[in-house]
């Protein structure tokens, strides 16, 4: 059973052409998917609808149509949300309160009992990186700092579900580290991650499965390994003559692989390395977008 | 229910904002302003001084009141702060409740604070003045006066709270804010000028008194003169009925507000 | 730094013009004018400024009334029609702030003065003196009213009316007892200044006061009696006697009475009443000479 389950949302939008003139906009055209207890990477461009469909998940607005059903209830039952984290595309909270102020808030919410508190704060801020710091006001954190504490806050109560709205986005490497250590982390411990990003690198190193969605609509939903192999061009073959100092690179496709090293071994090759060639996610989802550009 | 953090996240923010503890150095600079008016009329200073520096105290709690619930409840929404909160198990009625708690207790401390200020201010002035006939300060009844125009600051921000989640723009939000407080003041003098004359057409008489019996009446907490002449006597009845017309309206507000901002998109 | 400088240099320059201008600016009302406010626009343009507006407007009308800087230090000249305009503002001022004492006896115990020879305009005095004694509690206020009636338009009997009024409130000096019973006796109404005294005398408690009273209690039956008499003896010769040792002569009365003050009982020829010469005041050595 999926921890979160999306079900053929759809969501439109009135943008004004003038007084009386509304255009009608699809922001979401019946989007669908799943997240088991794994790290799911949401991909897409600007104004693909990753945002939207996040904020459809978390009820801060409602879809036209479809379903959303958090640990098998809808999203819109309260109690759902006592198992989940949340933190939005840079995040904010008042400058004038301390780092320590909001986490009593969360504490207070989720109703962790004060001789608890110490030891729970403790263990999160070490987690960020930012013991020493949490009796400061946030009007003297820097961006990342403010990040990585609302991030943390998120951890608080042990959700079963995070939802990360391009939580790398901002960050240094140090600060991208933490957050992917952690993501990990949770998975280990049988949690579902599920994050929208558009720093692809990080996405195709950490996830297990991801979607991309353009223009309101899923093109794709696999594990990563399956779209590696889905998306195979070839291989290339570093070689030298035996005795040689001589490098030579060759290129085969998927169906000439085999016969390719047979006849290099006839040969008296040497093999260096076989790396295979294959179109990054990057690469994917920019060939989507070109598809939709030609569409239009 | 998850009312009480909300309430007390937003009291720690708008005791550090810098409006309120401005507003108070205003109250004092508004103080020596009643003074120095005081100071040019013949007869009796103090009356003056207690008049002026009450409408300033009035006033100021009315403006923080209007300030500090529109802004607070916009920047929650526009600085994305509602994504965290309502993220967790806070139900957006909650939401709302807290918020308003939040600011009640904010205005509560503010006038507390300015009664403080005010009080001192008159008693140090009425000790200055030298009158052939003693004007006579009644701290107690300054203490009525503080109550009634708490409840006014209470009143102003649950209709602050409902303002902010009712437009998108806060400068909107704070204007329809003002304008709302000085029509609730010339309610009843305009009820009395207009239903008095004879030049005014039925229809026109009409609709002033549907908006008379329909609009926030502020000028029901407008209580200074008790504080100022000691020959004015406010029958308890008058406490009374203010005080059930207060909660009444102000539960009817946080109705309509916890509505709007249930259905509203963030 | 530089910039700072050119900065000063230019404010310098820009002094001559703004000296220029504010020589040829052209000048509106040297003379603050008396404005006639209206209850209406004040109250619809101060919401929420009620009492600090009517202060306001007393100030406003202190300054126009002083002989200060704004009037050149002399004392200014009004109008019928400005003092009036005066009047009606502290009416305006009354109606926003009705327990605001000072503008009332600003216009009782300075304005009335300075229009007594209109008689409507002290009249519009009193009458607003009379509203404002309805909310504030306040002696001098009939006191003012009474002295209106009395000093202006001598109406000695109205004037007594405010005078007791105001004899009975709270604050109000002793010697207002004593004055309003004289006024009514001075005025021929005997049997209104024997009651007057008689309830005052009830009332009060203070020793001198009561004593004074019952002194003027005996003068004032005096008094009676011998009007009484001499009505009898009009009626019976038809003239005036030419003295009261007349009244003892024809065996109307066993003797004159003794006069509690020190003075003399006479007759005043014109009325053919009896007066006294003390005036219903104590006589020191010196008989009085009014």
């Amino acid at each position: 059973m999926g921890v979160l389950q999306v079900n053929n949302i759809k969501k439109r939008f009135f943008r004004k052409r003038s007084l009386l003139k509304k255009q009608e906009v699809w922001a979401l055209k019946g989007v669908s998917f799943d997240v088991r207890k794994e790290i799911f990477g949401f991909i897409g461009p600007n104004g693909a609808g990753k945002t939207t469909t996040i904020k459809i998940i978390l009820n801060f607005i409602r879809p036209d149509s479809g379903k959303v059903s958090i640990l098998g209830k809808s999203n819109r039952e309260i109690s759902v949300k006592k198992h989940i984290g949340f933190l939005p595309e840079r995040p904010y909270i008042y400058n004038s309160i301390t780092g320590k102020e909001y986490l009593d808030f969360c504490a207070d919410v989720y109703g962790i009992p004060y001789y608890e508190r110490k030891k729970v704060f403790l263990t999160l801020l070490e987690l960020v990186d930012l013991i020493g710091v949490e009796e400061q006001p946030i009007s003297s954190y820097s961006k990342g700092m403010v990040q990585r504490l609302l991030f943390a806050a998120t951890l608080i109560n042990d959700p079963e579900l995070l939802i990360l709205d391009e939580p790398m986005s901002g960050l240094d490497p140090v600060g991208r580290n933490i957050i992917a250590s952690a993501m990990k982390d949770l998975k280990r411990r049988g949690k579902a991650v599920f994050y929208s990003s558009h720093i692809i690198q990080d996405v195709e190193r950490l996830s297990d499965r991801v979607a991309i969605i353009v223009d309101g609509e899923i093109k794709l939903l696999d594990t990563i390994t399956n779209i590696v192999q889905k998306f195979l061009k070839g291989y290339v073959l570093t070689v030298r003559k035996v005795g040689s100092n001589n490098i030579e690179v060759f290129k085969t496709t998927p169906g000439d692989f085999w016969p390719f090293l047979e006849k290099l071994r006839s040969e008296g090759y040497e093999i260096i390395s076989i790396e295979p060639e294959r179109l990054s996610l990057e690469e994917i989802l920019v060939s989507y977008i070109q598809k939709k550009r030609r569409a239009d | 229910m998850n009312v009480l953090p909300v309430a007390r996240l937003t009291f720690k923010e708008l005791l550090k904002e810098k409006s309120f503890i401005g507003l108070l150095t205003g109250e004092v600079f508004l103080l020596f302003i009643s003074k120095l008016i005081s100071n040019v009329v013949a007869g009796d200073t103090v009356k003056v001084a207690m008049d002026f520096s009450l409408t300033f105290f009035f006033f100021t709690v009315a403006l923080y009141s209007i300030f500090s619930s529109i802004g607070s409840t916009f920047r929650d929404i526009s600085d994305k702060v509602i994504y965290l909160i309502l993220s967790k198990p806070i139900r957006r009625e909650d939401y709302v409740l807290g918020k308003f708690l939040g600011i009640v207790l904010a205005v509560g401390l503010f006038t507390f604070l300015s009664f403080f200020l005010v009080t001192s201010g008159i008693l140090i002035m009425s000790s200055l003045a030298h009158l052939y006939v003693p004007h006579i300060v009644i701290v107690e009844r300054i203490v009525v006066v503080s109550i009634f125009i708490f409840f006014m600051g209470v009143f102003l921000s649950a209709f602050g709270v409902l303002l902010a989640v009712f437009f998108t723009s806060q400068i909107l939000a704070i204007f329809s804010g003002i304008f709302l407080f000085l029509v609730g003041l010339e309610l009843s003098p305009v009820k009395e000028i207009v239903t008095s004359s004879k030049y005014v057409s039925p229809l026109n008489k009409l609709i002033v008194q549907v908006v008379y019996y329909l609009f926030p009446n502020f000028s029901l907490f407008d209580i200074k003169d008790y504080a100022v002449h000691l020959a004015i006597h406010i029958p308890l009845t008058y406490f009374f009925l203010v005080f059930v017309y207060f909660i009444l309206y102000v539960a009817a507000v946080l109705a309509v507000s916890t509505f709007i901002f249930d259905r509203r998109e963030l | 730094m530089k910039r700072l400088f050119a900065a000063f240099l230019l404010v310098v320059l820009a002094v001559p013009f703004m000296v220029e201008a504010d020589k040829i600016k052209p000048c509106f009302n040297k003379v603050m004018p008396v404005l006639p406010y209206s209850y209406k626009q004040v109250t619809l343009s101060s919401p929420g400024f009620r009492s600090p507006v009517a202060d306001l407007l007393f100030i406003n009308l202190c300054y126009l009334t002083g002989n200060d800087v704004f009037n050149n230090w002399k004392e200014r000249k009004f109008t019928k029609e400005e003092w009036s305009r005066l009047i009606d503002n502290v009416s305006v001022i009354e109606r926003l702030d009705p327990y605001y004492f000072d503008p009332l006896y600003y216009l009782g115990a300075y304005v009335s003065w300075k229009v007594y020879k209109n008689k409507r305009l002290l009249l519009k005095i009193n009458s607003l003196l009379i509203k404002g004694s309805r909310y504030i509690k306040d002696w001098r206020l009939p006191f003012l009213v009474g002295f209106n009636y009395f000093y202006f338009l001598n109406d000695k009997i109205r004037g007594a009316k405010y005078l007791e009024e105001a004899s009975g409130m709270k604050g109000a000096p002793s010697y207002l007892k004593l004055l309003v019973p004289r006024l009514y006796a001075e005025s021929g109404k005997i049997d209104f200044a024997i009651a007057v005294t008689y309830e005052e005398l009830n009332k009060t408690k203070e020793k001198p006061v009561k004593e004074e009273l019952e002194r003027r209690l005996r003068a004032l039956l005096a008094i009676k009696r011998l009007n009484e008499a001499l009505s009898v003896y009009r009626r019976r010769y038809g003239r005036c006697p030419s003295n009261l040792q007349e009244l003892v002569r024809v065996g109307m009365l066993r003797s004159i009475p003794k006069e509690p003050y020190g003075g003399r009982f006479f007759i005043r020829k014109g009325t053919c009443t009896v007066w006294t010469t003390s005036d219903l005041r104590p006589v020191k050595s010196t008989p009085s000479s009014r």
